[in-house]
């Protein structure tokens, strides 16, 4: 056999599907979901709050925390824009087709840009055509999902402090 | 289900009509038992997913609708499973299912494909590479595998049963492919 794309290995698993994940019978399951649903304490939606402060406390109290907030959000001068990048370390990018919006995670060993529902007829790996990003990283991978015609942007190792 | 009667249904089921939980619950039976079935293996699957219809039922009256219906039990079935495991002191893996064992002498057995044309053969062929290639693959990304393609569950929704982030939905895809792709090729060799 030779080696397999991954397109045909995708097919062969969808294929398969749920063939091997038995369902219960929908008459017997739900017989015994009511026996066990009977007489069982629900989580009732939670009552309006007793109003204890007047409207002009709660106005007072909202300004106080706007004030602050915006006093916490003035950033200290600092000499490496880079160490304060953090959610930021793609600085730019320019995508080939129209698409529907850009997101992005930190949480997977790297960063991941999702760009969703490329208008592309001929999906391929060019869709991102450039990027620029901040710091150093091990690797850069671009794939596509046909399935959800999106792409995604891998950046590697990225070392953010 | 259209819309309107979505909401009818969904309104009579946070009021205790259990008859309108069963029918807005019934269709979503298959594939959260297939996600049961994904996170604890075949002989609890059904017992999980009794649980967290029941954690459904008694969690709906506060169900504030900002995620999908689905998405939400996922992430309950998730939540039963791991409770599931933790209280028989197990952790995520899954037991494969082994073929039945075979007793005939090796007189007695004929050749599976003999009687199959070439196209058959290959297919089969692929279909038993592809099933070996997953039965090696670490569970956390054989069980990300089985939920995108088998199961056909949205990155959304992978990431309730898993209780992830789309991001790392994505990270995990992206590796199991390869991981996949692998092993198939080793066992080619």
């Amino acid at each position: 056999m030779k080696n397999m794309p991954w397109r045909e290995i995708e097919k062969t698993l969808r294929e398969t599907g749920r063939d091997d994940v038995p369902v219960r019978d929908s008459d017997a399951f739900w017989a015994a979901f009511k026996d066990r649903a009977e007489g069982e304490t629900r989580n009732e939606p939670a009552p309006a709050p007793v109003v204890l402060f007047p409207a002009w406390l709660k106005a007072a109290a909202c300004f106080a925390v706007i004030v602050t907030a915006a006093a916490l959000l003035i950033p200290a001068p600092s000499n490496n824009s880079i160490v304060d990048a953090e959610l930021s370390e793609i600085t730019a990018i320019e995508v080939a087709a129209a698409h529907g919006e850009i997101t992005t995670d930190e949480s997977a060993e790297g960063t991941i840009v999702w760009v969703h529902g490329l208008e592309l007829e001929d999906a391929g790996p060019n869709q991102i055509k450039a990027f620029d990003v901040a710091v150093d990283h091990s690797a850069v991978t671009i794939m596509n999902d046909e399935s959800t015609n999106s792409t995604i942007l891998w950046i590697h190792g990225m070392e953010l402090k | 289900m259209e819309t309107g009667e979505f909401q009818t249904r969904i309104r009579a089921a946070k009021s205790g009509d259990v008859d309108a939980f069963a029918e807005l619950f019934e269709t979503l039976r298959p594939a959260t038992t297939a996600v049961a079935y994904r996170l604890v293996g075949p002989n609890d699957a059904e017992d999980v997913v009794m649980d967290t219809y029941l954690k459904a039922w008694k969690a709906l009256p506060r169900f504030n609708e900002r995620s999908s219906l689905k998405t939400w039990l996922y992430r309950i079935a998730h939540n039963c499973a791991m409770d599931y495991l933790r209280s028989r002191g197990r952790r995520l893996e899954r037991i494969m299912p082994q073929d039945e064992v075979d007793d005939r002498d090796i007189g007695e057995l004929e050749d599976p494909k003999a009687s199959l044309p070439s196209a058959a053969i290959e297919k089969a062929e692929t279909v038993t590479a592809v099933r070996g290639a997953m039965a090696k693959m670490d569970e956390m990304h054989r069980l990300v595998l089985e939920l995108r393609f088998m199961d056909n569950l949205s990155y959304a929704d992978i990431a309730a049963a898993m209780d992830v982030s789309i991001g790392t939905v994505m990270s995990r895809l992206f590796n199991a492919k390869r991981k996949l792709q692998r092993i198939m090729r080793e066992q080619k060799q």
